[in-house]
């Protein structure tokens, strides 16, 4: 008899799991009785006298209600023994699937036919070398889809000279008499149109706050600087980082070539300027 | 002109006086008008001591001296004192016998506090119909309907009598706390139209209606789903519902599984928020939907999330056979002897502290529980933090025990506060003596009661201990199965191989995850972020295939 069931101890086993698989698959039924969840498990505890009780006491049929130590040891050492035949597995490395596990999720933030409007502040960190130039400004975007916007963005600059300036004016050890500086025709105002592409997403964990998303973003753009002593025109390229925490609230940092032709004593020279800005918006 | 001046002064002074009396009658009257106005709610509402004097004095109309002073007492407004004095005035006499008497006192211990211990003493009275009526009139109105006692009281203990005094919806109120079973269906029918609409006792009628259709031998699926659907359409304009909408959805999701429509049944899932406790049973129940399709790989994408570190003391341990049953489904036999570890790992621990539980209910963690239930009223697993490692799975969510927990508050509350009394009943009661040995008994009834309603907690306790336990072996019995089946498809993996060598490779694209047309994808690296709980996606290539020879 032992024989005969080691014989077919694989078979029986396999029917057993065809059993119990097809049992599995059944409809799992609605709350039964027992260890349902919610409502109305149908049984009450058992009560002491003079409480209420429900139409029956203890745990719901099927269970066995309490275990002898025996019969716990006993589960406990069911647990000892499972997954303990590793030898074979090696075997059937052949057969195992290539299985790619990825995490598809909703932005944090839908960027689809929306409009931003964000303040900024910018620094020219190239250009002329006598004069710092800061600016206060602001951009309108309205972003297509996710992965392109446009906006509009307007620049109040803001200039003063920098120490090299005004040591040419001040510093008798370096001038006699003192040197201005050809700085007339400074940066009044800009006015320009861009055109953002958005190739490339990512999270970031916020010490275990939160996750922000965040793109890395190309601009491009034109459009026309108002000079002391006239317009011209003016074109830009660069890249930023938008990040989008919450779902109205908008950071982005760019930083930017920028170009324009601005008039100097000995005539017109291309100005070419890197222009670092952050800017924060809100999103409608 | 002296006489004149005299009779003129005089009867000038006399109308001034005059005048004068009535400006003051008019004033004393005014003031009286506006005290008694202001009085008049107060008189509305007849203050307790006041009423129960009256009441006294309309049961003993011919009073005996304790009587006597047991009235006085109440109409200085004591009602404590009145009290120590009722077992002297009242219990020795014939009127106390009576069930007006006995009324009379319930009412006392309900203005004293012992609100469900009035209102049980109250319902053990053989004939309600024998109580004065202006007694049954004041009950009535001291405990209405909406009362908050009427949810704790002893099912048991309600008679049909008893509507003519507090009215048919009481009814509904105090045995909507039930636990109806299977062959009580008229018996609930009966119940549930006495219980008003839109309340909250209706819905929980209409709750074990749907679950008694749905769980009957030879049950028809359609009626509990109909009934499931008024009741969530009901149920949507109540704040809070008293059944929550993700239990209700994960219900209709199950019936429509039993009937096997699978693919509504997977919309039901899918709408049980992630803040619920019953998200982890509804994910590991689309994870069987998705097996039942045939859609492995899915149901990999499912149970990836059910089995992050954080999340194991919450699952149930199917989750875990779930995902080994998948992985075996696609032939990757290392993850399934991972899944194996896993479950042994995870669940023989969590065995040891149930089996902790099952011998004593009385742990810490237990302890600590019950308290925080005491103090919220409502508690979610996740609100437990690592102490629901230490409880079993459904302690949060299991009605009995909720409610037995709310018994075992009210009575240790009113126990509690019958020491006190009983503390100033040596001082604080009347000369007389010997009352001591009546309120000795009340206050050994209310412990009793106390000790009783905590025993019910434990009780239950062990009672879910146990369920989750034989849950455990009855998988655990399923995973040395699903082992076997392991170890039987490796021995033959070698004739699966020469058959699928050279064959197209087939693919499985997992449709889990975010349908969003502005979704983002990440490679899993492992690394667990929050974020992305629910959201995996697993695609598989040449699951139980070679495929062609590189």
């Amino acid at each position: 008899m032992k024989a005969v069931l080691q014989k077919f101890k694989y078979p029986l086993l396999v029917l057993v799991l065809l059993a119990v698989t097809a049992t599995e698959a059944q409809p799992k039924s609605a709350p039964t009785s027992g260890s349902s969840s919610g409502a109305a498990t149908l049984q009450a505890p058992e009560q002491e006298s003079g409480q209420e009780s429900g139409p029956s006491s203890g745990p719901s049929s099927g269970f066995s209600g309490v275990r002898t130590t025996k019969q716990k040891a006993q589960m406990l050492n069911d647990f000892d023994a499972l997954g303990g035949n590793r030898v074979l597995l090696e075997k059937a490395q052949a057969l195992s699937p290539e299985t790619t596990v990825l995490v598809v999720q909703n932005r944090q933030v839908s960027r689809r036919r929306r409009f931003e409007l964000a303040p900024e502040y910018a620094n020219v960190v190239g250009g002329d070398p006598y004069v710092k130039t800061q600016s206060l400004g602001m951009n309108l975007h309205f972003h297509i889809t996710p992965h392109w916007s446009v906006g509009l963005k307007y620049v109040y600059a803001m200039n003063e000279l920098r120490p090299e300036g005004e040591a040419l004016i001040y510093d008798r050890q370096l001038t006699k008499d003192g040197l201005v500086p050809d700085v007339m025709d400074y940066l009044k105002s800009e006015t320009l149109a861009v055109l953002n592409w958005y190739p490339l997403y990512g999270k970031v964990n916020l010490y275990d706050l939160g996750v922000a998303h965040f793109d890395i973003y190309a601009v491009v753009g034109g459009g026309y600087v108002d000079l002391a002593k006239g317009r011209s025109n003016t074109y830009t390229g660069g890249a930023g980082v938008g990040f989008w925490f919450v779902p109205h609230y908008t950071l982005r940092t760019e930083l930017r070539y920028q170009t324009y032709d601005q008039q100097i004593y000995s005539g017109k020279r291309a100005l070419q300027t890197t222009v670092l800005n952050i800017q924060a918006g809100y999103l409608f | 002109m002296k006489t004149s001046i005299k009779i003129s002064r005089a009867i000038s002074l006399k109308c001034l006086g005059h005048s004068l009396i009535l400006v003051a009658f008019t004033v004393l009257g005014t003031l009286s008008q506006a005290a008694s106005a202001k009085d008049s709610p107060k008189e509305a509402l007849k203050a307790p001591a006041q009423e129960l004097a009256r009441l006294a004095r309309v049961l003993a109309p011919r009073p005996s001296a304790e009587q006597t002073i047991f009235i006085e007492i109440l109409n200085s407004e004591q009602l404590e004192k009145a009290l120590f004095q009722w077992p002297s005035a009242f219990e020795e006499s014939a009127v106390g016998a009576t069930p007006s008497g006995e009324a009379l006192g319930a009412l006392l211990n309900y203005h004293n506090g012992l609100r469900v211990y009035a209102l049980e003493s109250l319902l053990t009275i053989e004939q309600p119909e024998k109580i004065h009526a202006e007694l049954r009139s004041v009950w009535k109105r001291t405990v209405p309907e909406n009362a908050y006692e009427w949810s704790l009281i002893n099912a048991k203990l309600w008679r049909s009598q008893w509507k003519t005094v507090f009215g048919q919806g009481v009814e509904s109120r105090v045995r909507s706390h039930e636990v109806f079973q299977a062959g009580q269906e008229r018996e609930l029918q009966e119940l549930l139209k006495k219980a008003p609409e839109g309340t909250p006792e209706r819905v929980w009628l209409e709750w074990q209606s749907v679950l008694i259709s749905a769980v009957a031998a030879n049950s028809d699926n359609s009626a509990a789903a109909k009934k499931l659907a008024a009741l969530m359409s009901t149920s949507q304009a109540m704040k809070p519902p008293p059944v929550s909408m993700d239990l209700m959805n994960l219900t209709a999701a199950r019936l429509l599984y039993q009937a096997g429509y699978l693919e509504a049944a997977k919309k039901y899932y899918e709408r049980v928020s992630k803040t619920s406790d019953d998200w982890f049973d509804a994910q590991e129940e689309l994870a069987w939907t998705e097996l039942r399709k045939g859609e492995a790989q899915n149901a990999l994408a499912i149970t990836r999330s059910l089995v992050i570190p954080a999340f194991l003391p919450l699952i149930s341990p199917e989750a875990v056979f779930a995902k080994s049953l998948a992985h075996l489904k696609v032939c990757d036999y290392p993850e399934v002897a991972k899944a194996l570890h896993l479950f042994r790992d995870t669940f023989k621990e969590r065995s040891r502290v149930l089996m902790a539980l099952s011998d004593s209910g009385n742990t810490p963690s237990v302890d600590a529980f019950i308290g925080r239930m005491k103090a919220n009223r409502r508690l979610q697993m996740t609100d437990l933090g690592a102490e629901a490692a230490k409880l079993p799975r459904f302690v949060a969510r299991d009605e009995v025990l909720t409610r037995a927990i709310q018994l075992d508050r009210e009575f240790e509350a009113e126990s509690s506060k019958f020491k006190d009394l009983y503390g100033r009943s040596v001082t604080g009661g009347t000369a007389k003596v010997g009352f001591q040995g009546r309120l000795e008994q009340v206050r050994r009834e209310l412990d009793t009661r106390a000790r009783a309603a905590r025993s019910a907690v434990y009780l239950r306790i062990k009672a879910l201990a146990r369920e989750e336990l034989d849950e455990i072996s009855q998988v655990l019995t399923k995973m040395h199965i699903v082992e076997a089946e392991l170890l039987q498809q490796v021995a033959m993996s070698d004739r699966v191989v020469k058959s699928t060598e050279g064959t197209a490779v087939s693919e499985k694209k997992g449709t889990t995850g975010s349908r969003d047309r502005d979704r983002v994808v990440f490679p899993d690296d492992g690394e667990t972020w929050f974020d992305e709980v629910s959201n995996y996606q697993v695609d598989l290539k040449k699951g139980c295939q070679v495929g062609k020879k590189q």
